[in-house]
C-alpha cells in the first residue's frame, strides 16, 4: 500500500515536471486560408452537425445503486406488470421502413467491420420500369388485425443533370385512428451503377407535425440535406451531415429494398450483408446493419400470384425476419416480421399486384 | 501563418453579441470567432491527433457547424471552455475513425520544433508522440488541457478509474521513454 503510494506521489512530481514542457510544444497557428476555407464551406451550403459538450456523469455512491437496486425489484414484485403501447415517438425524426421497423438499431459510429461480403449489385440491367403494390397488415399478438395499410411503388426512367437514373417512387397509404397517413419516398439512382443520388422523404403527419420533410443529396462518401417540418414549423430545420464509410454498404434506403435482390445473382447458399440507410437527422438512425442469408426454396402463393420463391432470413441487430423473393426475377414477394410477435404482433407485407 | 487579417478588435466585441449573429449566419461573426479562439482549438486538436491537417480539419468542421450549434448554446459558462469541449470531442472522434491508419508527419514535426524549441521539447514531444492514442488523449486532456478525470471519463466514455490509470500509465511510459533518450 505504500508502495503505490509512493509510485503515485513520484508519478504526480514527474507529471508538475514535464507539464511546462508539455504546454511548450510547439503547435501550429490558425492561418487566414483556414478561414477562408472555413467561409467558402459555409457560403457553399455544407453544413456540419458538432456533438453536444457532454457534461459529466454525476458519480452515485455504491450503496445508493444498491438501495435503488433493492427497491426497482421490490416494485417490479408489488405492480402487476402492464403491456405498454409502443412509443409514438415525439419528434423522434426518424425513419421505419419496408422491412417493418428497423430504426434505431445503430448508429453512425459503429465499430467494427461486416461479417459477411458486401451485397454486390452486379446486374443493374435488370432493374426495369415497373409499378407494384403490397398490402401491409399489422395482428397483435391474440391474432387479431390491427392495421393495414397500401404501398406502392414505381419505377420509372427519367433523367437528372444528364445522367439517367430510375426515379423510384414509394407510396405508403395507412389509416392510423380515424386520420389517414401518408409517406412518400422519392428516390433518384444512377441507371448505370445504382448509385443513389438524392432522396425526398415526406411523412403527413408525423409525430406533433402537420408534415416532416427529408431531402438528402449523396456525394462519394457524403450524405448532406435537410429535415424540414410544416405545421408547426421548427424554422430552417435540421441541417443532415452524414459520412457513410465506404467500407460498409450499399446503402439501401426502403424504396430500392423491394428491388436490389433483382440485381443479385442468387444461390442456394448466398449469403451477404448491407446497410439500411435512415433518415439521417439523428445519429441512432444514420444506417441499420443486415445480413442476408438464403434458407431454402419455396412456392408461394400472395394476392398477386403463386411464384417459385427464394425464402432468405434477413437479420437485424435483434433478430431475424423472413422475406421472399421471385426466383425469376429477385422482386420482394412477401415479408414477414415475428421479432415481437408476443407483444406488438406480426408485421407481414406481401405483393398486390405487378404492373409491368 | 499569424493572422494578419484586420478583424475589429477581439477585445472590442463581447462575445454574447458574437454568439448570436454567427448564429444567425453572420460570416464576419464567425471569423470574429475564429480570430479568438482558433488558436486555442487548434492546439488541442493538434495535441490529440498529432497531425496539422487532421487538426485543421477539426477546426474547420467546428467553425463550419457552429453556427447552427450556437442556436443550441446555453450562456452557462463562457464560450471558450464550451468550444474547447465540442473540439475535443470532434477530435476523438476522428482520432477514432482514424485508429486503422495512423498518419505520420515526423519529418515536419521534427523540422518544426527544431527551429522553434529547445531540445528537451523536442524529447518530449517525442516521448508524446509515442505513446498509444488512448493513453496521449488522456496525458493531453488531463495534464496540458486541464479537464478533470470526470470530464474526461465523459468524452472518452470510459469510467473515472479508467481515466486515471491510462493517465499513470501514459506518465510511466512517458518517463521510461525519457529516461531510455537520455
Amino acid at each position: 500500500m505504500m508502495r503505490l503510494f509512493f509510485r503515485r506521489r513520484r508519478m504526480s512530481d514527474f507529471a508538475d515536471a514535464i507539464r511546462p514542457e508539455l504546454a511548450a510544444i510547439p503547435t501550429p497557428e490558425p492561418t487566414e486560408q483556414l478561414l477562408d476555407r472555413i467561409l467558402a464551406s459555409r457560403a457553399a451550403t455544407a453544413r456540419v452537425i458538432l456533438p453536444e459538450p457532454l457534461t459529466p456523469r454525476s458519480r452515485v455512491p455504491r450503496r445508493a445503486i444498491v438501495a435503488i437496486a433493492v427497491a426497482a425489484v421490490a416494485l417490479l414484485m408489488l405492480v402487476p406488470s402492464v403491456h405498454r403501447a409502443p412509443s409514438t415517438g415525439e419528434d423522434v425524426f426518424a425513419s421505419s421502413g419496408f422491412l417493418a421497423r428497423e430504426a434505431f438499431a445503430q448508429s453512425a459510429d459503429r465499430d467494427g467491420g461486416r461479417r459477411l461480403p458486401p451485397v454486390a449489385l452486379a446486374r443493374p440491367q435488370a432493374i426495369r420500369p415497373l409499378a407494384l403494390e403490397f398490402s401491409r397488415r399489422v395482428q397483435n399478438a391474440t391474432g387479431q388485425l390491427v392495421k393495414e395499410s397500401v404501398d406502392s411503388l414505381a419505377v420509372v426512367p427519367a433523367t437528372v443533370d444528364g445522367t439517367p437514373v430510375w426515379q423510384i417512387t414509394s407510396r405508403l397509404r395507412e389509416l392510423v385512428a380515424t386520420q389517414l397517413r401518408v409517406e412518400t419516398e422519392t428516390l433518384y439512382v444512377a441507371r448505370a451503377d445504382l448509385r443513389a443520388l438524392s432522396r425526398a422523404v415526406h411523412v403527413s403527419p408525423y409525430s406533433r407535425f402537420e408534415r416532416i420533410n427529408v431531402q438528402q443529396r449523396f456525394q462519394g462518401d457524403s450524405l448532406t440535406g435537410r429535415m424540414t417540418t410544416d405545421g408547426p414549423s421548427i424554422g430552417a430545420g435540421r441541417a443532415i451531415a452524414r459520412r457513410l464509410r465506404p467500407e460498409l454498404g450499399p446503402y439501401l434506403t426502403g424504396a430500392f429494398v423491394p428491388l436490389a435482390l433483382m440485381t443479385v445473382p442468387m444461390s442456394p447458399t448466398w449469403s451477404a450483408s448491407a446497410d439500411l440507410l435512415g433518415w439521417a437527422v439523428v445519429p441512432r438512425d444514420v444506417y441499420t446493419p443486415i445480413e442476408l442469408r438464403v434458407e431454402g426454396e419455396e412456392y408461394l402463393t400472395v394476392p398477386a400470384g403463386t411464384f417459385d420463391c427464394w425464402r432468405l432470413s434477413i437479420r437485424f441487430s435483434d433478430g431475424p425476419i423472413s422475406y421472399w423473393i421471385r426466383k425469376s426475377d429477385g422482386l420482394g414477394v412477401r415479408v414477414l416480421d415475428e421479432r415481437n410477435a408476443a407483444t406488438t404482433g406480426t408485421r407481414e407485407t406481401v405483393l398486390r399486384r405487378v404492373t409491368e | 501563418m499569424a493572422l494578419p487579417r484586420p478583424y475589429e478588435k477581439p477585445e472590442d466585441s463581447p462575445d454574447a453579441r458574437l454568439v448570436a449573429e454567427a448564429a444567425r449566419g453572420s460570416p464576419d461573426a464567425l471569423a470574429a470567432l475564429y480570430s479568438r479562439y482558433a488558436r486555442e482549438l487548434l492546439a488541442l486538436a493538434y495535441r490529440l491527433l498529432q497531425s496539422r491537417q487532421d487538426a485543421e480539419d477539426v477546426v474547420h468542421d467546428v467553425f463550419v457547424g457552429l453556427p447552427e450549434a450556437l442556436r443550441r448554446y446555453e450562456e452557462r459558462g463562457s464560450l471558450g471552455p464550451w468550444l474547447r469541449k465540442i473540439t475535443a470531442r470532434v477530435a476523438l472522434m476522428r482520432l477514432r475513425e482514424q485508429r486503422a491508419r495512423p498518419v505520420v508527419e515526423l519529418d515536419e514535426r521534427r523540422a518544426h520544433a527544431s527551429v522553434n524549441a529547445p531540445e528537451t521539447a523536442l524529447t518530449i514531444e517525442q516521448a508524446l508522440r509515442a505513446l498509444s492514442p488512448n493513453l496521449r488523449a488522456v496525458l493531453v486532456l488531463k495534464e496540458i488541457e486541464g479537464f478533470t478525470h470526470a470530464e474526461i471519463a465523459t468524452m472518452l466514455d470510459i469510467s473515472v478509474g479508467a481515466s486515471e490509470v491510462r493517465l499513470h500509465r501514459a506518465l510511466i511510459a512517458m518517463r521510461a521513454t525519457l529516461i531510455d533518450n537520455t
